[in-house]
């Protein structure tokens, strides 16, 4: 049971109380903390079949050169190599002209932020709709760092299921940051 | 040539060619521009 109503003077049980913490919306699935000196990081096994849609937290991210993040879906070690689409729209901050860019083209990755990092961290929210389900993925993002904002949306072209994730710069390597997937409890 | 490191959960090392195959095959450069790159 996703809600419970309780009433005045109704006990309130230990099993009560950690099946209903339990149920809250979103729950915690895992946390990566990013490594310097990395090009690529891998978030195994974080996608199952207990949730259908995600959220992917990226705090404070940290890059060794201004690069784009190609965000790709993992199927035990093996990384998605083609079947991206998207497209991302970017703002100045301050500004009001949104211009559109193209976030993959059939590629092995979808741009999940672009041109960002460097000396300066950013920050992005992702959803993430079915992994682990054998149909389509499709994620959309918003992220900011000191002089852009992003929005940014894209889907793989396949019916397959996957567990992890795996998120590469097109350039240079992390320096910090972590990544924290959260699913959506379904019932 | 050292191959650059990947990170898989909390493990750190060197990637194995067939990974770096991957990783250059995104178009993966050592060194980056300031310029919003475009996926073609």
């Amino acid at each position: 049971m996703a809600v419970q109503t309780f009433t005045t003077g109704q006990v309130l049980t230990a099993a009560d109380t950690n099946t209903y913490l339990a149920n809250s919306g979103l729950v915690y699935v895992k946390q990566l903390t990013i490594s310097a000196g990395v090009s690529y990081v891998d978030l195994g096994t974080c996608f199952n079949s207990s949730y259908d849609n995600y959220v992917v937290s990226f705090t404070n991210i940290v890059t060794s050169t201004s690069a784009s993040v190609l965000f790709s879906l993992l199927s035990g070690a093996t990384a998605t190599s083609s079947g991206w689409y998207g497209t991302e729209f970017y703002c100045a901050i301050g500004g009001t002209t949104w211009t559109g860019q193209l976030a993959a083209n059939n590629g092995a990755g979808a741009y999940c932020a672009a041109s960002v990092g460097s000396t300066t961290a950013w920050s992005s929210i992702m959803q993430l709709q079915a992994p682990y389900l054998a149909s389509y993925a499709r994620f959309q993002y918003g992220v900011i760092d000191n002089s852009y904002i992003r929005n940014g949306f894209a889907y793989h072209g396949a019916n397959t299921s996957y567990d992890g994730l795996r998120c590469t710069l097109t350039s240079g390597t992390f320096t910090s940051g972590n990544i924290t997937v959260y699913g959506y409890r379904k019932g | 040539m050292t191959r650059p490191k990947i990170q898989i959960d909390d493990e750190v090392r060197e990637m194995t060619e067939e990974e770096y195959q991957w990783l250059l095959d995104t178009g993966w450069t050592e060194e980056g521009s300031d310029e919003t790159p475009t996926v073609d």
